[in-house]
């Protein structure tokens, strides 16, 4: 018998369209002769003279301790009774299991395991016996649900810490906000230490991970840090327009292929046929004055000079050439080879009259140089595969498509920030120009007290102790000693400032209320993932809230609401989810890393935008606007929006859009790349509007559909999970409330008809209610049907502001103070700013 | 000799080499000689299990009835193995009874988890390593591919790499060709003094760091203490690698007979350069303790699928997506028959086949998509001398403990030990 374990993950819906019972794990007999069982019968046995008190004392559920928890016993209590007493009783001990002392409580681990005994053989149809009185269908789904529901409940529970706030390391994101607050510049995420275990969001400290590969990585990574900024202390670049004509380059590299495979026959096979393209390229009308992005050229790649602590424009003067389908007429802009894209770009003149478009970029990079590449934002095949697949699936004429021609391209900058860094005010605190650089004012003689000055900040104004500042004074010491000049002695130093608990980790001291200090830490990291100003430092002290929230307002604001979007929204839209997902290439052949970028940029730009105007958090369910570029504008339908940046659109009354729920990333975060699923989509609104948390699947479940001859629409598929018991429990409410979303294709298009394969198509029907509510007959009335759910959607919020703010999961003793925060937020429609306030100013922000 | 030319490493050198190392380097402390012959562990696994029949419906990957490979066959995606059909091992009706998660196939396959009242505890490697491997240079190699993928992923589960430690923690891996290359053969220009040079700083680095933590430790609350330690631990884990570093400095490492490799390999070549640096270690006897958890996003990267590794687990939606499920495990069983090959060729100081004294695992703790249940396990070498070869063998319990079969083969390897986690039992039924 197989022992679910404790951490079974929450991400849950990542199991497609599960249904099921897989026959194969039917156990039979032999299970009984393992020892788990047997330790079923003694620890019955052994609470036999206690038993009587036991379930006197437990079934008040007020009398339970914190972590135990009582099993929904109205369906399940008789259950036993009727259908398992009389083989596992008094009477009775077959396979050496007894039920007749259960109390319906889980106070510990072993007795988790014991009732997911039951609920293995339940859910496996192992038991009743199949010669037995068999239960209705109705009663199993009940037990099952119950049981399910009891179980996860109680694995939280027993896993509880008691609300305590654990110690925790600076994630990923936080680490590189908090360099660029030290010296103005950060790596690329990737060479970061990644977050290990995140599960919601990623500052929750007990599941994070340091081992000893930690040490080593971020005293490597520091000293890199350390050395750039050494290298540029003092300097600034002047200011340079640079543009890049890419044609001359290509035209001489493809005229230069053409010359040494002249004389070629037609059986040198692929070199005859890259001559033909290049010929072809060539009779295209203006290569002489730009490129053109198809074949052979795909990709066309930029490289610039740049200062990595400033901000850059590029801009792409482009046009297309012929006629160009509407989805087509975008091309990506990448920065490096793996991070996200710089942006994605409307091509909307042509080759006459070619339009300029400007991506302003902020390098995350400690190279001196960017580099990157434009290509026109589709799948990767050749182009006359794409166009057939276009032509196959979206239905344009591939004969008369024609392509994207690029001017030339060009990067403006630096465009330094207003303050120079602290490690460069340190360093040289003389304000230097591009044409006199300051210069470091440091040597050996001052060397310790450079030292300190940096461990200061760097460990969030913790002074150490004087003995650490003495054994930092002797490395260097001991290193210039070895041979080292004084710059490299001093990173060297101060490289293992940054790799010190001090630093990486958020270390508070042990009070049962946090001190002034710890609360600014804490109060910085949740809204700008970076470390606290010395402005939040003073204020922090007052009593006042408004002054705190004045405080929070100069924070979220700072970076015009962009750093608490990117580090909260992201992970409660699950973009982890969403870029799992693949995207079948054939079947989507517009979707594309660009589509994919501006689909993350629209959460983001649309929590900053609800940020902005403090709206109700009812907009997440439903709203008159949404905040989205021209490609996101051409994918929703919405017809004249011609903006690169993304901005806030008033919708047309009755659209479908507006909303968390109608976004392409939720919209595809609710897919398996090939078809969309209802299970996951119904999944994923449970858990956020309705608050409520669906277990995970269990393992062992063959996939659904596997089994079928015919090709089902999804609705049919997902009636297959109503048809068993065991799955139904679960799958009944999910699976009606993703079927609401039909109308949305993979990749969030809008559709009247489902296309399950490219021959087989289906109208789509809506049609289903929400638990106790008005039936639902389209996708709107589904909607506002939701708008019911304002209050879970709110208590969602807050708690997980809660988890991401503390770094902690929620615990049941937490629900008054939960309560008390939406009390004071409701009055006023449950306002996302508001929250915010009203998190920070609860006693749980401060608890320790 | 060099045995490889180009930087690339198109080709795995130990395959396409007429040349095989007939005079292998030997690794080894002045005076430490083992009087009887060693033996040898791999363990190797890749996150998701294989593709299956699903009701007889399609071809199964797993062989439908138990009995010699000679005689049932092998099925169509394990027929890579088919020159070696006499020597693999391949076990029905395990179960990793401390695993749940439905996305995790490497995380705990050596240690088995945490199963009812037993907390996780050290993978049955790490207790070879300690053993057999306690005086080589390396007690074990802990290697891994680099496909850290945060949720479903590639499979894995969590972790670092399918070995964890006495109190159950994933052990880090060495996760590039680049850095095991570092790790086994000796660098430009390092003398003995440089490298002390090196331990001594590192050494002074952890002072301080250490220092730092003893002050927060004073300050913060109880529960924070357990989260420090984590950092404690991991300081004085780079102290004993230092002091065994320390130890070896002295004797130098073997030079490497091919350029260093680049990063970013396609998957199929990162396995093979892995297999020949594996194999160049044991054979020098570094090390005689191995797991390796194999890449498995960057394998199906270079079959040219574009699924990602979980996309491709949910292999039941489509008929495309079965083919490619299969391709993959097809590519799998190939890497894993080279591998054998290799070892079949490559001779130990000894002049006998490394093969004959070393012990290859390949194994998951996912049979199919998310099953969990009747895990695949593939053995193969002479190390494990009464193991019954060239059978697929069926036990006669479902779910039969995984620990049962590792502590088979840590008997098998000659460590003395009548216990594995929570498994006090070996399995008869695999023996001759």
């Amino acid at each position: 018998m197989k022992i679910k374990s404790l951490h079974t993950s929450l991400t849950l819906g990542a199991v497609l369209l599960f249904a099921g019972c897989h026959n194969e794990t039917t156990q039979s007999a032999d299970k009984h002769e393992q020892k788990g069982i047997v330790e079923v019968a003694q620890v019955a046995k052994k609470s036999e003279e206690t038993v009587q008190k036991v379930s006197e004392k437990k079934t008040d559920k007020n009398s339970l301790d914190a972590h135990e928890t009582a099993l929904s016993s109205n369906a399940l209590k008789p259950f036993i009774n009727d259908y398992c007493i009389s083989c596992h009783g008094t009477k009775k001990q077959k396979g050496d299991t007894r039920f007749d002392h259960l109390d319906y409580v889980i106070s510990d681990n072993l007795e988790a395991v014991h009732y997911q005994d039951i609920l293995d053989v339940l859910n496996s149809a192992e038991m009743p016996p199949e010669d037995d009185p068999q239960p209705s269908k109705e009663t199993i789904e009940v037990v099952i649900r119950e049981l399910t529901e009891g179980l996860f409940t109680a694995r939280k529970q027993l896993a509880s810490t008691g609300g305590k706030v654990t110690m925790r390391r600076l994630t990923r994101r936080e680490y590189g906000a908090t360099m660029r607050h030290l010296f103005g510049l950060e790596p690329e995420s990737k060479q970061i230490p990644p977050d290990e275990g995140v599960e919601n969001f990623d500052t929750v400290g007990v599941r994070q991970d340091f081992n000893s590969k930690h040490l080593d990585h971020y005293y490597d990574l520091a000293k890199k840090v350390l050395s750039t900024s050494f290298k540029l202390a003092g300097t600034r670049k002047a200011f340079e327009v640079n543009e890049q004509h890419p044609e001359s380059f290509w035209n001489t590299n493809f005229q230069r292929f053409l010359d040494e495979h002249k004389n070629k026959p037609k059986s040198a096979g692929k070199v005859y046929r890259l001559s033909r393209m290049r010929e072809a390229y060539f009779r295209l009308p203006n290569t002489e004055t730009g490129v053109y992005l198809g074949e052979p050229l795909r990709h066309l790649t930029y490289s610039f000079r740049i200062d990595p602590r400033a901000k850059y424009k590029i801009s792409v003067k482009s046009g297309i050439h012929g006629q160009v389908a509407p989805f087509r007429r975008f091309v990506r802009l990448a920065t490096t080879k793996d991070e996200e894209l710089a942006g994605v770009i409307l091509v909307n003149g042509t080759e006459d009259k070619p339009t300029e478009s400007t991506i302003e970029v902020i390098p995350k990079t400690l190279n001196s140089k960017i580099g990157g590449y434009v290509a026109e934002d589709r799948s990767g095949a050749w182009l006359s595969h794409y166009l057939k697949f276009i032509q196959r699936y979206e239905g344009v004429d591939a004969k008369n498509e024609g392509l994207i021609w690029i001017d030339s391209f060009k990067c403006e900058g630096p465009y330094y920030p207003e303050e120079r860094s602290f490690f460069d005010k340190l360093l040289c605190p003389d304000e230097p120009t591009a044409k006199k650089p300051s210069k470091i004012v440091w040597n050996d003689d001052n060397a310790r007290e450079l030292i300190e000055k940096f461990t200061v900040e760097s460990f969030r104004q913790k002074r150490p102790s004087v003995d650490f500042f003495d054994g930092l004074h002797d490395f260097y010491k001991n290193q210039k000693s070895l041979g080292l000049n004084f710059q490299e002695a001093m990173i060297e130093t101060l490289a293992v400032v940054l790799s010190s608990p001090s630093f990486l980790f958020l270390n508070e001291d042990n009070q049962k209320e946090v001190t002034a200090q710890d609360k600014a830490i804490r109060i910085s990291y949740f809204l700008t993932s970076s470390q606290p100003d010395l402005e939040l430092m003073t204020k922090v002290n007052s009593a006042s809230n408004a002054v705190i929230r004045k405080e929070i307002d100069r924070l979220l604001e700072k970076s015009d609401y962009r750093d608490f979007s990117e580090g909260f929204a992201s992970q409660w839209a699950d973009f982890v989810r969403f870029e799992n997902i693949t995207v079948n290439p054939v079947k989507y052949p517009t979707y594309n890393r660009g589509l994919r970028y501006s689909m993350k940029q629209e959460v983001i730009h649309f929590f900053q935008e609800m940020l902005r105007q403090n709206l109700p958090i009812s907009n997440l369910i439903k709203s008159d606007f949404v905040t989205v570029n021209a490609q996101l504008a051409t994918l929703y339908d919405i017809p004249n929006i011609k903006n690169n940046s993304f901005e806030k659109i008033t919708l047309a009354e009755n659209s479908p859009r507006g909303g968390f729920l109608s976004q392409g990333l939720f919209l595809m975060a609710g897919s398996n790349g090939d078809r969309s699923s209802p299970t996951i989509r119904g999944m994923m609104a449970m858990n956020r509007i309705m608050n409520k948390t669906v277990p995970p699947p269990p393992p062992n479940v063959p996939e659904l559909g596997s089994d079928v001859k015919n090709v089902l629409t999804n609705r049919e598929l997902v009636e297959l999970h109503q048809s068993q018991v065991q799955c139904a429990s679960c799958h009944r409410e999910m699976d009606s409330v993703g079927l609401a979303f039909e109308n949305f294709d993979v990749i969030g298009r809008w559709r009247g008809v489902e296309r399950m394969t490219l021959k087989d198509k289906a109208p789509v029907k809506i049609s289903g209610s929400l638990e106790g509510k008005k039936p639902f007959n389209n996708y709107l009335e589904f909607k506002n049907g939701l708008l019911s759910y304002e209050e879970s959607l709110a208590r969602n919020m807050v708690e997980s502001l809660l988890v991401y703010g503390l770094g902690r999961d929620i615990e049941f003793t937490d629900t008054p103070h939960i309560d008390a925060i939406l009390e004071k937020v409701r009055s006023n429609n449950y306002r996302i700013k508001d929250m915010i306030y009203a998190v920070v100013e609860s006693p749980l922000f401060v608890k320790n | 000799m060099s045995l490889i030319t180009n930087k690339t490493t198109r080709r795995s050198f130990l395959r396409t080499s007429s040349c095989l190392l007939a005079l292998p380097f030997l690794d080894s402390v002045a005076g430490t000689s083992s009087a009887t012959k060693p033996k040898r562990l791999v363990f190797m696994g890749g996150g998701y299990g294989f593709t299956h029949a699903y009701h007889g419906k399609g071809k199964s990957f797993f062989p439908d009835t138990a009995g010699k490979f000679a005689e049932i066959g092998l099925t169509h995606t394990m027929k890579p193995l088919e020159r070696h059909k006499n020597d693999i091992t391949m076990i029905g009706n395990l179960t990793n009874l401390g695993v749940s998660n439905p996305h995790g196939g490497s995380e705990f396959h050596l240690s088995c988890g945490r199963y009812r009242e037993h907390e996780s505890s050290i993978s049955c490697d790490q207790i070879a390593a300690k053993t057999i491997g306690k005086d080589c240079r390396f007690p074990s190699l802990v290697l891994s591919g680099n496909d850290n993928m945060p949720g479903q992923g590639a499979g894995h589960g969590g972790g670092y790499s399918l070995s964890a430690d006495e109190r159950g923690r994933s052990i880090p891996a060495i996760d590039t060709p680049l850095r095991l290359y570092k790790t086994l053969f000796a660098q430009k220009g390092d003398s003995s003094e440089k490298v002390l040079a090196r331990i001594n700083k590192r050494k002074s680095i952890l002072d301080l760091v250490h220092k730092d933590a003893a002050n927060i430790q004073k300050k913060i609350a109880k529960e924070d203490a357990v989260k420090l330690d984590q950092y404690f631990t991991s300081v004085r884990e780079v102290e004993q690698t230092l002091s065994r570093e320390k130890k070896w400095a002295n004797v130098p490492k073997q030079q490497a007979s091919f350029s260093a490799p680049v990063d970013g390999l396609d998957g199929s070549k990162e396995v093979n350069l892995m297999y020949d640096m594996m194999i160049l270690a044991l054979q020098s006897d570094m090390t005689r303790v191995i797991s390796y958890r194999q890449p498995v996003a960057s394998i199906i990267k270079s079959l040219d699928i574009s699924l990602s590794a979980h996309s491709l687990s949910h292999y039941g939606s489509s008929p495309e997506r079965r083919e490619a499920s299969e391709r993959r495990d097809a590519k799998i069983m190939d890497l894993y028959a080279g591998f054998i090959d290799r070892l079949k060729r490559t001779k130990d100081d000894d002049g006998q086949s490394l093969f004959d004294s070393t012990i290859i695992n390949y194994g998951s703790n996912l049979k199919t998509g998310h099953g969990t249940n009747d895990i695949p396990i593939i053995m193969s070498g002479g190390g494990a001398k009464n193991l019954i070869k060239g059978q697929h063998i069926i036990l006669p319990k479902k779910n039969t403990s995984l620990g049962r079969y590792w502590l088979t083969l840590l008997q098998e390897a000659g460590v003395k030990t009548d216990k594995f986690n929570y498994d006090d039992k070996t399995l008869p039924e695999i023996l001759v």
